[in-house]
């Protein structure tokens, strides 16, 4: 930290300063005055152009109108005009006193400054593989999270959103999955400070720009975390206005739908369905609330006509409302900048009882203190409250909200509310933990309000200490508040299981204290004596630590009749208290770097970077990681024999090789500690009781990746078309692994450094200007990525398994597998083979009173592999696997890779369209070639839950009773095996079945293909079409800018996928859980209509 | 100018340099105190930490992956005298029980996983308790402390490693702390090899823990934890299976070790020892009070110390409490319950003075009104030894919660006097006197102490043995003992067959007598008629005077108003309602088509690893048996 400045010092130099300013500007006014507006290509206004006159440090920038105001030496001064991403123009003053300037965009936005890590260089200069976004290409989507405005739009960026809940969680992945069980997520840096999950604790509006940093050479100076990537937000500043104020407010308002319901069966098909299982389960305890004793079947038929009740509909059919407020106030003098922004979301998730609030205060304070220091500090407030349960949980089936909403009795039974309990069904349910409970019903008595307030505080400091040499220190400090609340009544899943079907409460309090201190010394030397030789060396040190704590409160048995807020205020109301909770776990991380970088001439570019971490993650031989890289660039378009040609405007080749690091672990994983809560009740009275908390592991070190980059930039037809092209392999050894172990070890896992894993692809980013008119301007971007994953080693392992634990997470079948040469996201199952056909049995006559029905007995015909899968007695329509491992039995033996869930190439490609005042634009992504393990689907099919629904195609099901009659044809059992009526009966009720007898007990749990489907998407994002009112006739309202835009979201989607959404993954612990569709919150369709002002 | 921005640039980089270096040379910035964890020697260095290091042992008996559920509620059924969860295949508990076990079955998971994790922590502390300095330096009292400390670690994972023999045959077997193992990857060691380590290890504990009243000495109080009684009943008892048939993994057949009298000899031994320290140990002279006052009144300490070794529950949660009483037993104004059922065999294998019938069988459950009994039939009689009605301390029976806090008792003295005079039936080839005596003390305890209610005990070895089979079935219906005894016995697959062959008779339309077992002495005479009640009438007023007394509360030995065991009136007497009984078609569609339904002799005796451990062994642990 550069704390040797006096303070007195610097107060003194402020005040000169202020002095000097004040002298200045009146010694100024002495001279001439010019003024007028500068334009863009179609006249638009644009605002934080800079105007400076040539040779002289006198500068302005334009204001929200485009216009600006400044004091020339005298007529022979030189106005440059200049903005990013546009030709600079240069206008001598002569006798002029009103300048008015068109800029024509510069189309190979070479100029644009790109952030590196602490450092901006032009984009002309990067020698690393970078992407970029702007505040425009975030303007057009509507949503509240950035990440998901950020989808499609950059090569080789995976985004996934989690789900449609309001709030949800982005997941991005830069370049594949480099670890394999570790956080995948890149590391953000917010102006220069790490922020975690900084793309949902910021505003979009807020964003200047995202750059993503992708090899080695750009992320190896964050060396420690670097591995995933690195994505440095810049937050928009204030400018300089002369002193004016400019206000700025967005506006806009949405209405979002559930695009697709999951097509259920009505209540004909659902009550003849339950009918057929009360008959061959011997269970008639659903039934006979529909059918009486008394002539059965001709109750079910009447039926037909009973009104559907769409629980769907009912609990996801709102239209749901959201509405988005920005107001920012910014401006300045030379000096002197500030925006101050304030955000208001408030927005309605589609399901009932859910809502999303977030309230944003960002401001921002630039401030030149003297000639070689300025300073500036940045304070951001951000508080957001979830209200609502979801339908998401992590925890496995019991709690999941969706199988209710989905799966409930779509029938209202006379005398019965909408919201009607029904105890009876909870019960006969019970079993697993699966209880039947009237979806509205549960959402009403499920109270969850999540609230979370972020306050970042960030300075920084530079100090330009001679010619050459500047001193940088930002330090930030950042508190994350979190505090969950959840009531459960009394007919909830809770309350009913732990709570003695009386209200309970949790309330879990997550606090993060973050401070982040980087210091760096930069010797920047454009011109080296002179010569075409520029060299920039840089040198610093970063300090990062967190302080978690944690503490939780499990509140039971409070009163019946007890409402949430009194709960949350009157915790002496509860029965029974569990012992509270608490954790505090400090990390601290310090780390060296350095930076070297050089070209010739803007030719040749070479960069270098060192990085060394220490980490208390680690145990003692292994704190420090060091990660070098270098990288080189060579800018062919500058060479002579290019110059005789036109085609080609620009050409730049890059190349790369460095390594980065990952320290992402649960801390103290090093040695064996001991934690509390392993306790024990002598006398019924609490025993304190510790264990270790899990298997530590000495030699744990670092991860570490060699990321491989070649990459060309080039422009063509005089900038109209720019190409980027990269190629890269990332290579991970000591994989930090919370690797899977024995059970005698007395754990299930431990972190380990084992293993290796390999991506290697290919990322197109094409942009161009396709027509430009007076009038009409429109260009196109579109990118590809491709990637391929591969897992070289897992040590002295071949493969192991992992449960994503959808179902339940100790207790379920693995799904996925890890395996040597395989990739991350590989489903691990069996595969489908329809249902035992009436011809895989031998027949012999049978008898019994009991079942009149029956003359046949049906025997598995030798050589047809017995299913050990399922634990009901096989019969002609039980479902049936391959035999993969050909013994004769088909049993979890046989459980295979099935699929993949990572997408082979994804994009995105957009068009936009500017015709005077109207501005148009387009935006689709695509996912091409992953799969997604519809769980929804296997769960849904199956009958495990007595009275539950299922979806309309297991209508066309193998049957047991004849629809058309009511007659039971077929019966099994353990004692008398499979029976039925004879062969030709059987088969003629089901010559068109497609699918088997739905599943009664929980081996629906079992991963196969039917639960695979084909998770390519073409989305179309977003479409916009927005309208600027003329200058001219909004100044008349004293509105200096005025937009109009309506905007769809997510307007439709092509995809053979048959559940809610292909682009989810809802078990996001690990990586190795990809593509897991269960429970997930259904996304929205969105249509939204805005105004943007500024006065 | 010039040598003022030196100077400051200078000094800018000397404090840049200070503050590096100052904070690298600490090496302390990078290695911060956990706060919320303790280090292993932090623990093994003083008496707390180390005692809560035990206790997190015994944290592994308690919860449901334990005796909380699993081993108490799922894993002993079915056997000849209860049935698990009825009802049709479910992947889980109720394959479990039945028999229909596939490796995919979540049930068996947890509980396999949470024995290895108390062995580790077991591990831990009986490699660290010896090493503390304590040993050396502390006071007596501490010193005595640390022994029973570790006594009790090295008898918890005796525990331990007993069940997983117990239910899963062999098993990897680690006895250092998974950190110090050279290798995780294990294969199975025959559990010979297991059996003969801890019973050296409790051969040691014995030695290190005092006995129940001793513990004030130590300043202990008197509850669960183990005792020297404790030590070595559960030593006695692991012998008696070490001695007993198990099914083997080399020839995949039931079979027992030539030198199975050597453990029997062990159990007798360990039986004496306890059975000479009757100021220690001995029998509660009433066998309904030990369910009623002490496991349902929530009373760790029953006076005479019957209780040899029980597992605390308690605290609400899944991971310190069990679901006793509350997945089983009969229900209380609609609340839990109904998950095992007596068989109707079981039932009328009780001759009517025994009072066991009436705790061991609870075939009512309690209304909304919270007093009156509604009957229930014969194939819905659920185990009364954790009922509901009965819970006190508090009294709480309509507790709907998951977990109980209801202690599982895990070996009774009466345990002790039968396993004295089975191991000793068997070293003399016949029964002495002192056998007979012990066999003869449970009984007639079981008779309300009247000794002339006693039947005759033979004393040749097979008809000593043959009614000490019965008397075990009567003694421990519901601890989960009954079909680990028969196993051991190589008899399970005998019980299974005549039990479904009585239950086909109880629930013949025309009712057939109940045939007489071959494994062990008959029932009573009366319970063999085939002229048992069709219905039973119970008192839904109740009469003023019952068989001769006055009856004015409900009691469950008095709630019928006819026998079970003889035919029914035809007429329904006053102030009754009937329940049907012998011959019920719910006892075809409850146990006959259900009861055992896959059980497949040499197979079923031991259960599948889960899948998902074997995959996880990377191909060192087999799945064996059939599986």
């Amino acid at each position: 930290m550069c704390t040797d400045q006096n303070p007195s010092t610097i107060m003194k130099k402020v005040l000169l300063q202020l002095f000097m300013l004040f002298f200045l500007c009146s010694a100024w006014a002495q001279t001439k005055t010019v003024g007028g507006k500068v334009t863009d290509e179609t006249g638009q206004p644009l605002p934080s152009a800079s105007v400076k006159v040539k040779g002289t440090p006198i500068a302005t920038s334009t204001g929200v109108d485009g216009t600006y105001h400044l004091s020339v030496p005298g007529a022979h001064s030189v106005l440059v005009f200049s903005f990013v991403g546009y030709k600079a123009k240069e206008v001598t003053v002569g006798n002029q006193s009103q300048i008015n300037v068109n800029l024509q965009p510069d189309a190979t936005l070479l100029n644009e400054v790109v952030a590196i890590g602490y450092q901006t260089v032009r984009r002309r200069d990067l020698v690393g593989a970078v992407s970029s976004v702007t505040d425009k290409d975030l303007r057009d989507n509507p949503t509240l999270s950035a990440a998901e405005a950020l989808q499609g739009k950059l090569a080789g960026v995976q985004v996934t959103v989690a789900d449609g809940q309001p709030g949800a969680p982005a997941d991005i992945y830069i370049r594949g999955r480099t670890s394999i069980t570790q956080s995948g997520s890149p590391l953000y840096i917010v102006d220069g400070v790490q922020v975690d999950n900084a793309l949902s604790v910021l505003s979009p509006q807020d964003i200047a720009s995202i750059d993503v940093l992708k090899d080695a050479a750009s992320t190896s100076i964050y060396g420690a975390r670097g591995s995933n990537g690195v994505v440095i937000i810049t937050t928009k500043g204030g400018k300089n206005t002369n002193g004016k104020t400019s206000v700025n407010y967005n506006n806009s308002f949405a209405i979002q739908k559930l695009p697709k319901e999951l097509d259920v069966m009505k209540p004909f098909d659902f009550v003849e369905y339950q009918y057929e299982r009360s008959k061959f389960t011997n269970d008639t305890t659903f039934i006979t609330r529909f059918v009486h004793n008394s002539d059965p079947y001709s109750k079910v038929l009447s039926y037909q006509n009973t009104p559907f009740v769409d629980w769907q509909n009912i609990m996801f059919g709102r239209n749901a409302l959201q509405q988005t407020h920005n107001i920012s106030v910014n401006g300045g003098t030379e000096q002197t900048q500030y925006n101050l922004s304030g955000t208001y979301n408030n927005q309605q998730g589609i399901l009932q009882y859910t809502q999303y609030k977030r309230g944003i205060i960002n401001f921002r304070f630039d401030h030149q203190a003297s000639k070689k220091l300025k300073i500036g500090f940045n304070v951001r407030y951000n508080n957001n409250v979830l209200d609502g349960q979801g339908t998401t949980d992590a925890g496995g089936a019991g709690t999941n909200n969706l199988r209710q909403i989905v799966r409930y009795v779509p029938i209202q039974q006379d005398g019965q509310s909408l919201d009607y309990y029904d105890a009876a069904e909870a019960t006969a349910t019970a079993g697993n933990g699966l209880s039947l409970i009237n979806p509205l019903k549960e959402l009403q008595q499920q109270y969850r309000k999540k609230s979370n307030s972020v306050l970042d505080l960030n300075a920084y400091l530079n100090f330009n200490v001679i010619k050459n040499v500047t001193i940088r220190s930002v330090a930030a400090i950042d508190y994350n508040n979190t505090n969950s609340r959840s009531f459960d009544d009394t007919v909830t899943y809770n309350a009913r299981t732990t709570g003695a079907k009386q209200p309970l409460i949790l309330v879990a309090n997550n606090n993060i204290r973050t401070i982040n201190n980087s210091n760096t010394i930069d010797y920047n030397n454009p011109s080296i004596f002179g010569s075409k030789h520029a060299i920039d060396l840089l040198v610093g040190s970063e300090l990062y630590q967190t302080y978690t704590w944690t503490n939780g409160l499990d509140l039971r048995n409070f009163p019946i009749g007890t409402s949430p807020d009194q709960a949350f205020a009157n915790y002496s109301l509860a029965q029974t208290v569990q012992p509270p909770t608490v954790s505090e776990v400090p990390i601290h991380n310090f780390s060296l770097f350095s930076r070297a970088s050089y070209n010739y001439a803007g030719k040749y570019l070479a960069t270098f970077n060192l990085r060394a971490d220490g980490s208390s993650v680690f145990g003692p031989l292994h704190k420090w990681g060091y990660f070098p890289s270098a990288s080189a660039a060579w800018r062919i378009s500058d060479e002579n024999f290019m110059k005789s040609q036109n085609l080609v405007s620009d050409l730049k080749l890059r190349v790369s090789y460095g390594s980065v690091g990952n320290n992402r672990i649960s801390p103290y994983s090093f040695g064996n500690f001991f934690a509390p809560g392993r306790s024990y009740y002598l006398n019924d009275l609490f025993i304190f009781g510790a264990s270790t908390a899990g298997l530590g592991n000495p030699n744990l070190q670092w991860e570490s990746q060699i990321s491989r980059n070649i990459g060309v930039d080039a422009a063509f037809f005089k900038g109209r078309l720019q190409l980027t092209v990269d190629v890269y392999r990332n290579s991970t050894s000591n994989l930090l692994l919370n690797n899977v172990i024995p059970v005698n070890s007395g754990y299930g896992s431990q972190f380990q450094n084992v293993g290796a894993t390999q991506n290697t692809g290919m990322e197109i980013q094409l942009n161009g200007t396709i027509m430009q008119r007076k009038d009409f301007r429109w260009t196109g971007t579109f990118n590809i990525s491709w990637n391929k994953n591969i897992i070289k080693s897992l040590g002295s392992q071949q493969s192991f398994t992992v449960n994503s634990g959808y179902f339940n997470t100790s207790q379920q079948p693995a799904d996925y597998l890890v395996k040597v040469g395989d990739e991350v996201g590989t489903f691990y199952g069996l595969i489908n083979d329809g249902y035992y056909k009436v011809s895989d049995f031998d027949t012999q006559p049978y008898s019994n009173p009991t079942y009149p029905f029956a003359t046949t007995k049906y025997t598995l015909k030798a050589g047809v592999p017995v299913s050990g899968i399922t634990s009901t007695t096989i019969q002609p329509g039980t479902q049936k696997f391959v035999d993969v491992n050909g013994d004769g039995k088909i049993t979890t033996a046989d459980f295979s890779v099935i699929g993949h869930a990572l997408p082979r190439a994804i994009g995105g490609f957009g068009q936009n369209f500017a015709w005077k005042g109207f501005d148009a634009s387009v935006f689709f992504n695509f996912s091409y070639g992953g799969k997604v393990a519809n769980y929804n689907k296997l769960e849904f099919t199956s009958t495990y839950s007595n009275g539950a629904n299922l979806l309309s195609i297991f209508n066309n099901r193998y049957r047991t009773v004849n629809p058309a009659t009511g007659a039971q044809v077929q019966y099994a059992s353990a004692t008398t095996g499979a029976i039925g009526a004879s062969p030709d009966v059987l088969q003629s009720l089901n010559a068109n079945a497609k699918y088997w007898i739905p599943v009664q007990s929980i081996e629906w749990d079992n991963n196969q293909t039917f639960a695979l489907e084909n998770g390519s998407f073409l989305r179309i994002n977003t479409i916009t079409l927005g309208y600027t009112l003329p200058s001219r006739i909004s100044k008349k309202f004293a509105v200096s800018n005025l937009r109009v835009f309506v905007t769809g979201n997510n307007i439709a989607t092509i995809t053979g996928y048959t559940g809610y959404d292909p682009d989810v993954s809802t078990r996001r612990s690990s990586p190795v859980t990809a593509g897991a569709d269960y429970s997930a919150f259904p996304r929205s369709r969105m249509y939204v209509a805005g105004i943007n002002v500024s006065f | 100018m010039k040598n003022n921005i030196y100077r400051q640039l200078t000094r800018a980089a000397i404090a840049a340099v200070i503050a590096a270096t100052g904070l690298t040379s600490c090496k302390k910035y990078l290695a911060p105190d956990p706060v919320s964890s303790f280090s292993q020697d932090y623990v093994f260095s003083n008496l707390p930490y180390a005692k809560a290091a035990v206790i997190g042992v015994y944290n592994n008996l308690s919860g449901q992956n334990s005796y909380g559920l699993y081993f108490s509620g799922y894993y002993p059924y079915d056997s000849d005298e209860m049935m698990g969860a009825s009802g049709t295949a479910d992947g889980e508990r109720r394959d479990l029980a039945h028999y229909n076990i596939l490796s995919t079955n979540g049930g068996i998971a947890s509980a396999f996983a949470n024995q290895y994790s108390g062995i580790e922590r077991a591990n831990i502390c009986i490699e660290q308790l010896p090493k503390m300095s304590l040993n050396n330096t502390g006071t007596t009292q501490e010193k005595g402390e640390l022994k029973r400390l570790l006594g009790e670690a090295l008898t918890l994972r005796a525990q331990f490693y007993f069940d997983l023999v117990k239910i899963w045959g062999d098993v990897p077997a680690q006895w250092t702390p998974s950190a110090e193992q050279s290798t995780l990857f294990l294969p199975k060691t025959d559990r010979d090899t297991i059996y003969n380590h801890i019973l050296n290890d409790l051969k040691t504990a014995e030695d290190l823990v005092p006995w129940r009243t001793e513990i004030g000495a130590l300043g202990d109080a008197a509850d669960e934890r183990i005792t020297k009684g404790g030590v070595k009943a559960l030593r006695a008892r692991i012998a008696l299976f070490r001695g007993g048939y198990s099914l083997r993994r080399a020839t995949n057949q039931m079979e027992r070790r030539p030198d199975y009298l050597t453990y029997y000899k062990i159990a007798r031994d360990e039986c004496a020892d306890i059975m000479a320290r009757r100021d220690q140990h001995t029998l509660n002279p009433s066998y309904k009070a030990l369910w009623q006052t002490y496991v349902c009144g929530r009373n760790a300490n029953e006076p005479n110390g019957e209780f040899l070794f029980q597992i605390a529950e308690g605290g609400n949660t899944g991971s310190t409490d069990g679901r006793i009483g509350v997945y089983n037993g009969t229900r209380f104004a609609g609340a839990g319950g109904g998950s095992l059922s007596v068989l109707p065999n079981y039932y009328y294998y009780f001759d009517s003075t025994d009072v066991r019938r009436d705790v061991t069988a609870a075939p009512y459950e309690i209304k909304t009104d919270g007093k009156s009994v509604q009957a229930h039939n014969i194939n819905v009689v659920y185990d009364g030894k954790f009922r509901r009605d009965w819970w006190s301390n508090p009294v709480n029976p309509t507790l709907a919660t998951l977990n109980s806090g209801i202690n599982w008792i895990l070996i009774r003295f009466s345990d002790v006097l039968l396993m004295y005079a089975e191991a000793d039936n068997e070293l003399n080839n016949g029964a002495s006197a002192a056998d007979v005596a012990a066999v003869t003390e449970v009984d007639k305890r079981g008779h309300g102490g009247n000794a002339a209610l006693v039947p005759t005990i033979p004393t040749d070895h097979d008809g000593f043995f043959k009614f000490l089979v019965k008397e075990r079935y009567l003694e421990f219906g519901n601890e989960g003992i009954r079909k680990y005894d028969l196993i051991r016995w190589n008899l399970l697959t005998t019980a299974i067959n005549e039990t479904k062959t009585n239950l086909a008779n109880f629930g013949a339309t025309a009712q057939l007598p109940m045939v007489a077992p071959s494994y062990m002495a008959p029932p009573p005479s009366y319970s063999m008629t085939g002229t048992l009640p069709t219905s039973l009438y119970y008192w839904t007023t109740l009469p003023t005077v019952f068989n001769g007394s006055n009856l004015n509360t409900y009691d469950d030995s008095r709630m019928f108003a006819n026998s079970v065991y003889k035919p029914a009136p035809t007429a329904t007497p006053a102030n009754t309602a009937k329940v049907s009984w012998i011959s019920y078609s719910g006892i075809n569609s409850t146990f006959t088509t259900v009861f055992a339904g896959s059980f497949k002799t040499n197979h079923s005796e031991l259960y599948p690893i889960y899948i998902n451990q074997i995959n996880a062994s990377g191909g060192i642990l087999t799945q064996d048996y059939g599986y």
